[in-house]
C-alpha cells in the first residue's frame, strides 16, 4: 500500500459510509411495507491491515480501513411465530363471532317478531278459543296464529342455511387462497436454493421479507407450524401434514363427509380437524360444523317438540262435529312445519273440546296450558326449550366475543412488540442519517487531506530554489 | 420497548374505533331506550325477558277469560233473578187464588201462570253466545258448561217450574193453590236463591281474581322494563364520558401525530 495507505482507508471510509445511507434510506422508504423488517448497518475494522511500520521508527502499528462487515436484519423468529399463531386464533374468533352475531341478529329475540313471540301468540289464541269454542273467528284466529309460528320457524331455518352456504363458500374461497399461498412459498423456497449464498451470510433481505409476509397470510387463513430448513428456505406444516416441502406444495382440498354433511379440510382425503386447522378457514369450517349446525338442530328439535305437542294434545280431543281432533301441524321439524292445509277452509276441524259434546273449550284450554306445562316424557314445555336454546346462543356468543377481545389483544400487544423489533423509526433513520452523513464529509475531508499530502509530496518535491 | 410511528399510529387507530364504537353504543342506547337487543347483550336478562313473556302471555289469557266468566256469570245471575220475579207474582197469583173467585177469575189466573211458567222455561234455557247456559242433567261426558259455570238447568229451575206446573194444575182443577203447591213454590224461590247467592259470591272471587291479575300484569311489566330498558340518567352520564374520551383522544392524536424529528431538521 505504501503511501496511498490513507487513500484507501478514506476511499473505505466513504464507500462504508455511503452505503449507510443507502440503507438508512432503504429503511425509510419501506416504513410502510408490510411485513418488511429494518436492516441495520453493522461496521466492522477491515480485515486488510495496513502496516505502516517502513514509515516509522516504531514497533510496526496495524491500521485498519473500515467495512461494512453485514446489514443485520430486525427481526425475532420466536415473536414472528408466536404472532402467526395468535393471528390464527384471532381470525378463527372473528370469523365464528360474525357468524353469531349474524345468527342473533336473525333471530330477533328479545322483540314481537321472533319465534318466541309467535308461539305465545298462539297459545293465547287457544286461551280465547278456549271461551268460546264455537266461535269461527276465533277458531280462525288459532289456525293463523298456527300459520305465523310456523312461518317463523321457516325463515329462521333459512336464514340458517343461508349463514351455513356463505360460510361454506368462504370456507372454499380460504382454502383456494390457501393453496396459491403456498404455491408461492414453494417458489420462494425454490428461489432460495438456487440463490444459495456464501456460507454464514444472510440470504437477500428481500426475500425474506416475502417469506415473513407469505408467512403472516397464510396464518391468517389457517394455523401452520413453521420450520426454518436453514437459508431461509421454510417447511410448513398443518395439523401434522406437510404442506409445503422445500419447492414441492401440496394442495388441500374441502371434503363434505356423506354421513353428517360437515365439510372438512382434507390433506390427500385425510380430515383435519378445525380446531387445528384455526385461522379464517378453520373459524369458517367450525361455524358450518359447530355453531350454526349446533343451532340448526337445537331449533329443529324445537320445532319438532312442538309440533308432537301440539298434534298430541289435538289427539286427545274432540273438533266442532264431536269427532276425535286430528293433526294440527304437518312437518316433522323446522323446515317443514306447516299449518295442516284442510284448517284454513275448515277451521271447525280444530279439537277445542275435550268431550265429543262441542260446547265445551277444555281442550282448547288444555291447548292454552301447553305453554306453561309440557307433555311427554321430561314434561317440558316448549318455551323453556326454546328459552334455553336462546340462552345458549347468547352464552354462547358472548364466550367467542371474549376469547376474541383477548386473544385481539395479545395479537395487538405481539405486533407492538415485533414492531419495536423490526419496525422502522423515522426519528431513528434521520438521526443515523445525520451521523453518516457527518461521517462521509470527515472521511471526504480525510481524502483532501490525503491528496494534499500527496500533491506536496509529487508536485513540490524536489524543486528547491527553481 | 422501542416506539416506532407505526406503533404510534396503530394505537391511535385502534383507540379511536373503540372509541367510536362506544360512543355508538352509548348513542343508541340513550335513543332508543333499550338494553337488550340480541341475546348475547345479556343472556340471562334475554333469558329472564322471554320467560316473563310467557307468563304476560299466561296472565293475559287469564284476564281474558276472568273476563268472560264474569259476563256470563252476569248472564246466569240475570236469567236466575228473571226467575226469581217469575216466582214472586206466581206467589202472589197462588195467594190471589185463594180467596172466592169464579171459575172465570181462576182461568184467567192460570193463563198468566202458563205465561209465567214459558217466562221461567225461557230463562232456564238462555242462551250464551248461542250455546245454552245451563246444561242439561243428562249430560254423561263430563263437561261442566259454559266455561265451568257447572250448573245443571234441573238443579236450579227444576223445583220452580214443578211448583208453577203444580200451581197451573190446581188452577186447572178449578181449586185454589193448595198448601202443598205454596210450599213447593217457597221451596222453588228459596233454591233460586241459594244459586244467586253462590253466584254471587262466584262473581266476587272472579272480580277479585281479576284484581290480582292486573296487579301481577304490572308487576311483570315492570320487571319486564327493568331487564330491558336503559337507565336514561345513567345511559346520559356514560355517552357524556365516552363523548369527553373521544374527545380527548382526539386531541392527543392531533399532537402525537403531527411531531416528527423531520420538522426539526
Amino acid at each position: 500500500m505504501g503511501g496511498f495507505g490513507g487513500l484507501e482507508i478514506a476511499r473505505k471510509g466513504l464507500l462504508a459510509q455511503q452505503l449507510s445511507m443507502e440503507v438508512a434510506g432503504q429503511n425509510i422508504a419501506n416504513v410502510n411495507t408490510p411485513g418488511y423488517a429494518r436492516q441495520v448497518v453493522v461496521h466492522g475494522a477491515s480485515n486488510t491491515a495496513m502496516a505502516a511500520a517502513a514509515r516509522t521508527n516504531e514497533a510496526a502499528i496495524a491500521l485498519s480501513a473500515v467495512d461494512v462487515a453485514r446489514i443485520h436484519r430486525q427481526y425475532d423468529a420466536y415473536l414472528d411465530a408466536r404472532y402467526r399463531d395468535l393471528s390464527s386464533q384471532t381470525q378463527m374468533a372473528t370469523v365464528q363471532y360474525e357468524a353469531l352475531s349474524k345468527l342473533e341478529e336473525m333471530i330477533r329475540e328479545p322483540s314481537e317478531a321472533s319465534i318466541g313471540a309467535a308461539m305465545e301468540d298462539f297459545w293465547s289464541s287457544w286461551g280465547q278459543l278456549a271461551t268460546t269454542p264455537n266461535s269461527t273467528p276465533n277458531r280462525l284466529n288459532v289456525v293463523f296464529r298456527g300459520l305465523a309460528v310456523a312461518e317463523t320457524f321457516q325463515q329462521a331455518i333459512e336464514q340458517v342455511h343461508s349463514l351455513r352456504t356463505e360460510a361454506a363458500q368462504r370456507a372454499g374461497e380460504y382454502t383456494v387462497r390457501l393453496n396459491d399461498l403456498a404455491a408461492n412459498l414453494a417458489e420462494l423456497n425454490q428461489v432460495l436454493v438456487t440463490s444459495a449464498p456464501i456460507a454464514g451470510q444472510q440470504p437477500a433481505g428481500a426475500l425474506l421479507n416475502k417469506r415473513d409476509q407469505i408467512l403472516r397470510e397464510i396464518a391468517e387463513i389457517a394455523a401452520v407450524q413453521v420450520s426454518d430448513m436453514g437459508n431461509g428456505i421454510t417447511r410448513i406444516s398443518i395439523g401434522g401434514w406437510t404442506l409445503v416441502e422445500g419447492s414441492r406444495a401440496f394442495t388441500l382440498e374441502l371434503q363434505q363427509k356423506q354421513v353428517d354433511g360437515e365439510i372438512h379440510l382434507a390433506w390427500n382425503d385425510r380430515p383435519i380437524d378445525d380446531t387445528q386447522v384455526s385461522g379464517a378457514l378453520g373459524g369458517s369450517l367450525a361455524a358450518y360444523n359447530t355453531n350454526l349446525s349446533q343451532f340448526e338442530n337445537q331449533l329443529n328439535t324445537v320445532a319438532t317438540e312442538f309440533i308432537n305437542q301440539v298434534n298430541t294434545v289435538q289427539a286427545q280431543g274432540y273438533k266442532a262435529d264431536g269427532t276425535p281432533g286430528q293433526a294440527f301441524f304437518v312437518g316433522t321439524n323446522a323446515a317443514d312445519i306447516a299449518v295442516s292445509p284442510v284448517l284454513f277452509t275448515e277451521p271447525e276441524l280444530l279439537a277445542a273440546s275435550a268431550g265429543d259434546d262441542a260446547s265445551d273449550g277444555d281442550l282448547a284450554q288444555r291447548m292454552a296450558d301447553l305453554r306453561k306445562q309440557g307433555i311427554g316424557p321430561d314434561a317440558k314445555c316448549v318455551s323453556t326449550v326454546y328459552r334455553e336454546l336462546i340462552a345458549e346462543l347468547g352464552a354462547q356468543n358472548r364466550t367467542v366475543g371474549h376469547s376474541l377481545e383477548n386473544t385481539q389483544a395479545l395479537a395487538n400487544f405481539t405486533e407492538r412488540q415485533l414492531q419495536s423489533i423490526s419496525g422502522v423509526s423515522l426519528d431513528e433513520e434521520l438521526a443515523d442519517l445525520i451521523l453518516y452523513q457527518q461521517a462521509y464529509s470527515a472521511a471526504a475531508r480525510v481524502l483532501t487531506i490525503m491528496d494534499e499530502a500527496l500533491d506536496v509530496l509529487i508536485n513540490r518535491t524536489g524543486l528547491v530554489g527553481r | 420497548m422501542r416506539i416506532t410511528h407505526k406503533v404510534i399510529s396503530m394505537d391511535i387507530k385502534e383507540n379511536i374505533t373503540l372509541r367510536t364504537n362506544r360512543m355508538q353504543q352509548a348513542h343508541k342506547r340513550m335513543s332508543e331506550g333499550k338494553r337488550l337487543y340480541v341475546p348475547s347483550d345479556d343472556p340471562g336478562a334475554v333469558s329472564r325477558v322471554l320467560a316473563i313473556r310467557t307468563l304476560l302471555g299466561d296472565v293475559a289469557d287469564r284476564r281474558f277469560q276472568a273476563e268472560a266468566g264474569v259476563s256470563v256469570l252476569n248472564a246466569a245471575d240475570s236469567a236466575i233473578n228473571e226467575a226469581d220475579n217469575v216466582m214472586q207474582k206466581a206467589t202472589e197469583l197462588a195467594v190471589a187464588s185463594g180467596g172466592g173467585l169464579n171459575e172465570i177469575d181462576r182461568n184467567n189466573i192460570a193463563l198468566q201462570v202458563e205465561g209465567l211458567l214459558t217466562q221461567l222455561e225461557s230463562a232456564a234455557d238462555t242462551l250464551y253466545d248461542d250455546r245454552p247456559l245451563f246444561i242439561e242433567a243428562d249430560n254423561t261426558t263430563g263437561a261442566t258448561g259454559f266455561l265451568g259455570l257447572g250448573l245443571a238447568k234441573e238443579a236450579v229451575f227444576g223445583e220452580a217450574i214443578a211448583a208453577l206446573k203444580s200451581l197451573h194444575a190446581d188452577l186447572k182443577n178449578g181449586e185454589a193453590a193448595t198448601d202443598e203447591t205454596l210450599k213447593t213454590i217457597r221451596d222453588g224461590l228459596d233454591t233460586l236463591l241459594v244459586y244467586r247467592t253462590q253466584i254471587g259470591v262466584r262473581t266476587n272471587r272472579l272480580e277479585a281474581m281479576q284484581r290480582r291479575l292486573i296487579e301481577l300484569e304490572q308487576d311483570l311489566t315492570q320487571r319486564r322494563s327493568i331487564e330491558e330498558e336503559v337507565d336514561i340518567a345513567q345511559a346520559l352520564i356514560d355517552l357524556k364520558e365516552e363523548e369527553a374520551a373521544y374527545q380527548s383522544a382526539l386531541h392527543a392524536t392531533a399532537r402525537v401525530m403531527s411531531v416528527s424529528l423531520v420538522d426539526f431538521l
